[in-house]
């Protein structure tokens, strides 16, 4: 699933381990998240959300509202 | 608990375990050559390099069940699965050379250490795959 968290990340100035000390995941998720290999479960997405105060489609992008190619 | 900790818990669990089974081993077989037991001496002797080797299956179980950072608990889910896939192909293969007598039977006590084998060669596979996709730092 296509996402803005690195984006969101880097306007917070944040690298890939702070982001995951904050979500208390490892490095790894978040690097697997950002660049779309994994998508987080409904819980993980929300802490995700609640961490950038933003609502949760303001991060991830509903695959069936993305243009298709 | 962290991913890291819960790593380390599963290291606290392996390597004991993996020490007694050596400890275990040679002893049972030592024991074994010298006296020569029958019977139900003979069963215990036989089953005890086994247990040590069921903890390490129990560990591997509380790996995937503790890991609490859903991302590694599913790369280690899908290393055991590419470990369960290896062992079958091979067993399966094995068995029908085995029914031509081409092949000795199979060394059923190697097939734990053939699923480890084939779960690390998972754990490359999948590493290799994340290298691949960068860093995204």
């Amino acid at each position: 699933m296509n996402n803005h968290l690195r984006s969101l990340r880097a306007e917070r100035g944040w690298s890939q381990q702070a982001l995951a000390d904050l979500l208390e995941v490892s490095r790894q998720s978040v690097n697997a998240i950002e660049t779309g290999r994994y998508d987080p479960s409904l819980p993980l997405a929300f802490k995700i959300a609640d961490l950038f105060a933003l609502p949760i489609e303001a991060i991830f992008v509903n695959p069936s509202q993305e243009p298709s190619a | 608990m962290s991913p890291k900790e819960a790593n380390r818990r599963y290291l606290r669990r392996f390597f004991p375990s993996m020490g007694v089974y050596v400890v275990l081993l040679l002893g049972s077989n030592r024991i074994q050559h010298w006296y020569q037991p029958t019977g139900a001496a003979l069963f215990a002797l036989a089953i005890l390099p086994a247990l040590p080797i069921l903890a390490v299956i129990w560990a591997l179980g509380m790996a995937v069940i503790e890991q609490p950072d859903e991302y590694i608990r599913l790369k280690l889910v899908k290393s055991m699965l590419i470990g369960t896939a290896i062992l079958l192909a091979v067993t399966t293969v094995w068995s029908f050379l085995e029914d031509a007598g081409v092949v000795p039977p199979k060394p059923i006590h190697l097939a734990f250490p053939l699923w480890c084998a084939g779960m690390f060669l998972g754990q490359c596979f999948i590493w290799m795959q994340e290298r691949a996709a960068g860093t995204g730092e």
